[in-house]
């Protein structure tokens, strides 16, 4: 899991699997991250080809928790089967999504 | 031809499974499609065997077959524990405010939503339960 900081933004690439074994490889490490950010943080999902229900579940937890500490988590670079599990579960409701890095930055710097 | 593996049900069984799906993928033509749905069938209903399916302690096994013929993916999974038709999980919470969805619930849903077809039994005098999903390519 690569993270770095650009402006006031915590941007974070989510790995290829996001399976039971891609998902609590970074789990902690992701909580503990966005949590201690704080703000906005921007998930990159570019690389993610597979997210599964535990995926979906460690996204909205943080989401959640983060809102209620006045930032957010918000999302780009979902390709196109990902972006159909998402539509699927209404999860495209629940998240700001982006297209790319560079919209979202845009957007959000 | 249909491929097999057995594994104990447990944790460290669901990367095992997942390198087998990765080879049998590799020397079978499946679609992205059939692919999405064979590793989302694995980890959602292996998960879900494992952490409801045999009471804790006892030993139990998970047996997955995958074949392709025609265009046409099935996945059997087969395991002796607890009965499980997942076509009377309840559809999950799927509400659109934030603070009100509830997290978790949609690994079946996930499962019927993206399979073609979905079937399950329990055979009682065996004890096996069998649930087999198909998927089908799009140009097939």
């Amino acid at each position: 899991m690569k993270s770095e900081q650009i402006g006031n933004i915590l941007v974070i690439e989510l790995p290829q699997r996001l399976d039971a074994v891609g998902v609590s490889a970074v789990e902690k490490k992701f909580g503990e991250a966005v949590t201690a950010h704080k703000g906005t943080t921007l998930v990159d999902m570019s690389n993610t080809e597979f997210v599964a229900s535990l995926a979906l579940r460690m996204l909205l937890t943080n989401h959640k928790e983060v809102k209620r500490q006045g930032g957010a988590l918000v999302l780009c670079g979902l390709q196109p089967p990902i972006a159909d599990i998402f539509r699927k579960s209404r999860f495209d409701t629940l998240f700001t999504i982006h297209p790319d890095r560079e919209a979202a930055l845009a957007a959000h710097t | 031809m249909e491929q097999n593996i057995e594994v104990p049900a447990d944790w460290e069984s669901i990367a095992h499974l997942m390198a087998f799906s990765d080879e049998f993928e590799c020397r079978l033509a499946l679609s992205e499609e059939q692919k999405y749905l064979l590793r989302l069938a694995i980890e959602e209903i292996a998960t879900n065997i494992i952490k409801y399916g045999y009471d804790s302690g006892s030993y139990g096994v998970i047996q997955l077959g995958c074949s392709c013929t025609d265009g046409v993916l099935r996945v059997a999974i087969r395991d002796q524990g607890r009965p499980f038709d997942p076509h009377e999980v309840p559809a999950p919470d799927l509400c659109e405010s934030l603070e009100q969805r509830v997290v978790g619930g949609l690994g079946v849903f996930l499962v019927r939503e993206l399979a073609d077809d979905l079937s399950y039994s329990h055979d009682t005098g065996s004890g096996w339960n069998e649930l087999v999903i198909i998927k089908r390519r799009e140009d097939a």
